[in-house]
């Protein structure tokens, strides 16, 4: 069963499809592996990180949902799954089904109709598997490398699929692909059979709302550790959550749109991933903004005051009072730098020290998140 | 008569050339709630604004996504002064236009060198200009850039380029040229410079093209990031109807500002004038690709079908757009075609084959048309499975 929440209405809602491919069981170190004669199928493997990133995005998703974040709510949330052979177990308790060319076809279209109900509906496509590209970004899905003669039968041509997707009502629609954009040898010598889920026509005209942000640039990768969720889901996951809200100017509401989540990922990724050597590019097609996601509160942030030289904390009472809402508090002497929740705001922070040992009045502190950092340094 | 607890901001930003004066700034004004209270782009280095006494953050945003924040206090009667000094982000003098319009260069590594006591990587480059001729690629004898070695912090030299359709070479030793598209322009400002990172991941250069029009320029910025809740408070949809109107003398401008109507689908404003542009810059296939997608964005009828599909055409036959959105916009609209023919319009199936090769072979995270291959009828990209690791 992989629709894992449903709950249709007639107002406008928020309709999810995530795939999360890891097992791919015809390629090598797979359950059926076989030989395979096309270097794009020889030269991939298994992927331990996309079922898990898959998970981790479906659960930010019903978080939101919860806390009533979406500002048109979950109607539903439909998740294929293909695990890694001796990866992490995810889903537990829920059976989604797998990542299987057939499932993926099928999850499509059931997907298309949901999102097709209303034309203020938001779609949101979020796709974490091996991925290859040659003018077309083909996804791969599970049975990639099924017939070793035609492997491209078990994947799909993402682009025109997501240009045919623009015959949907759905006002809003948003595609998030964690995956590889690059191009193997026998591909560049082949023209790819490889068909999108749905042919694009004359007749789709794009929506009006419309994001559709890749992990990588073409021809690189897309990157994260064993088992654990990729640099690009958790930096989508991070902005979702509140790394990248923006206070409406006309509204004063908390939101995020979807402008900040294009311009702002590449950044996120970075911080998400200082020590990975080189910048993981994310490239974006938009159209006009909209915002998706609206806090009912002001969001929080990581709030950490401290002073150099660290020696000093030890003698130094810190307070802060947030100028908007007077929300105060204060801390006496201790070892380590003062790391609090606090909401987002300007703040007046404060140090003082036993004994006077040192001088230091306030300084004024813009903190938003996901933190912020403020030191004294001491004379 | 005076205002009781008023007192002024005054800002004033740093930038080492005077013609970076003119590059367009936001400057946000929030309060101590964090809403904004003013929000407006300048072209100029020195704003001042009224304000009531109280704790404000000032926030200075670039076209390039670089974000300075600083807070200021306010008093009575009194005029508070924050200075802002953007000259940072740019390693050098002559690459400030690039630093603070485009994402794409990335960050001022100067300081990275400094740190680890390191001196910038040279390498050795040589550069072609090529011109579309006769539906022909012809090479210019003479280089137009003038340096052969190019290091992380890059160079930037001045092009004139006429009115016509024409490419940039660039290769790296030993390495596939790189090939950009370039709008004509007197005084081009044209920069490259040795991609920061490992080169067994990325591509060897970064090549960045800058446009007099700095306005059109940061809005070009704003929409290759996807930032364009910022491009519509730099750009209304008065401007761009107005930079699409002044085609005559800004055809380049003109056709930024069509990809801006095109993208905030304000058809209407788009009048006649993509159908102007096709027409009258026949050598440019940025006009005909603005025009072909103004039809199938009206939504498109069996009569328009075939002016689109005319339109389409003529664009290929021009050479290739000189903005990575139109040969996006080209190849999905060439796709949509084939598929309205059932692949049987022979015309339509070779120009999608075309331009499919260069979709193949280019980075559409580049403003301007840009790909890797051996000649500019050739494009192709090497394998590079081989280089990184998979998730």
């Amino acid at each position: 069963m992989s629709l894992l929440y449903n709950n249709p209405e007639a107002n406008p809602q928020t309709h999810v499809l995530i795939i999360g491919v890891g097992g791919y069981p015809y390629l090598s170190g797979g359950d059926r592996e076989i030989t395979q004669s096309v270097d794009a199928a020889k030269q991939l493997g298994q992927l331990s990180s996309p079922p898990v990133s898959a998970e981790a995005f479906y659960n930010t998703v019903m978080k939101l949902h919860e806390d009533g974040a979406w500002i048109k709510p979950v109607g539903s949330v439909e998740v294929l799954i293909s695990p890694c052979k001796d990866g992490k177990v995810v889903f537990e308790g829920q059976q989604p089904d797998i990542a299987s060319m057939s499932n993926i076809d099928k999850a499509y279209w059931d997907w298309k109709a949901r999102c097709d109900r209303h034309p203020d509906n938001v779609a949101i496509f979020y796709f974490s598997g091996h991925g290859l590209e040659k003018a077309e970004h083909y996804l791969l899905a599970e049975d990639f490398g099924a017939n070793p003669g035609n492997p491209w039968r078990g994947g799909f041509a993402f682009d025109m699929t997501r240009r045919a997707f623009s015959t949907c009502k759905a006002s809003a629609q948003l595609f998030f692909i964690d995956a590889c954009r690059q191009v193997t040898s026998d591909m560049l010598t082949t023209d790819l059979s490889m068909s999108p889920i749905e042919n694009p026509n004359i007749l789709a005209k794009d929506c009006l709302y419309h994001l559709t942000q890749k992990a990588t640039a073409v021809n690189e990768s897309a990157y994260g550790k064993k088992n654990e969720v990729s640099f690009y889901t958790k930096a989508l996951i991070g902005a979702l959550c509140g790394d990248a809200v923006t206070q409406d100017s006309e509204t004063n509401k908390w939101c995020i749109d979807t402008g900040t989540l294009a311009s702002k990922m590449t950044s996120f990724i970075k911080k998400i991933a200082p020590d990975q050597g080189y910048e993981q590019r994310c490239v974006n097609i938009t159209s006009d903004v909209t915002n998706i996601i609206q806090f009912m509160e002001t969001p929080n942030t990581e709030l950490t005051i401290t002073c150099l030289p660290e020696a000093a904390l030890e003698i130094a009472k810190f307070s802060y009072l947030n100028l908007a809402s007077e929300e105060n508090d204060s801390r006496s002497p201790k070892n380590e730098p003062w790391e609090v929740k606090v909401k987002a705001g300007i703040y007046k922070v404060e140090a003082s020290f036993i004994n006077g040992q040192y001088d230091y009045g306030h300084a004024y502190k813009n903190c938003m998140p996901p933190s912020a950092l403020h030191t004294f340094i001491l004379m | 008569m005076k205002n009781k607890n008023m007192g002024s901001l005054k800002v004033i930003i740093e930038t080492h050339e005077p013609e970076s004066k003119f590059i367009p700034k936001q400057i946000q004004i929030l309060g101590a709630d964090l809403s904004v209270k003013h929000s407006l782009w300048i072209e100029d280095n020195l704003w001042m604004q009224e304000l009531g006494a109280g704790v404000y953050l000032v926030r200075l945003n670039l076209a390039s996504g670089k974000q300075i924040e600083k807070i200021a206090e306010v008093f009575d009667g009194e005029v508070a002064e924050l200075e802002f000094n953007i000259a940072q982000f740019s390693p050098m003098e002559s690459q400030e236009w690039a630093y603070l319009t485009k994402s794409s260069v990335g960050d001022n590594v100067v300081e990275y060198f400094r740190k680890d006591n390191r001196l910038p990587e040279t390498i050795q480059i040589r550069s072609k200009r090529w011109r579309y001729y006769h539906q022909r690629w012809i090479s210019e004898n003479e280089s137009p850039v003038e340096f052969s070695r190019i290091n992380e912090y890059g160079q930037t030299s001045k092009i004139d380029v006429p009115r016509e359709m024409q490419l940039m070479e660039v290769t790296p030793l030993e390495k596939q040229s790189t090939f950009i598209c370039l709008p004509p322009e007197n005084s081009l400002n044209f920069m490259i410079k040795k991609a920061v990172g490992p080169q067994e991941t990325i591509d060897d250069i970064n090549v960045s093209v800058g446009i007099a029009n700095k306005v059109a320029q940061a809005l070009l910025s704003l929409m290759n990031s996807g930032d364009m809740l910022k491009g519509k408070s730099l750009f209304t949809v008065k401007n761009a109807e107005q930079l699409l109107y002044n085609k005559i003398s800004d055809p380049v401008g003109a056709a930024i500002g069509g990809y801006f109507l095109l993208k905030t689908r304000e058809l209407d404003r788009m009048h006649n004038w993509p159908d102007n542009l096709a027409d009258w810059f026949d050598w440019m296939p940025d006009g005909a690709v603005i025009h072909g997608w103004q039809l199938i964005q009206m939504g498109a009828k069996p009569d328009t079908i075939r002016i689109i599909r005319q339109r389409f055409l003529e664009a290929v036959k021009r050479g290739i757009p000189i903005y990575s959105e139109g040969l996006r916009l080209l190849y999905e609209g060439l796709t949509m075609l084939s598929n309205e023919f059932e692949q049987s319009d022979r015309d339509i199936e070779k120009a999608l084959s075309t331009i499919k090769k260069y979709m193949a072979a280019a980075d559409l995270s580049k403003e301007n048309t840009t790909f890797r291959g051996s000649s500019p009828d050739l494009p192709e990209l090497n394998s590079s499975v081989e280089k990184g690791v998979f998730v």
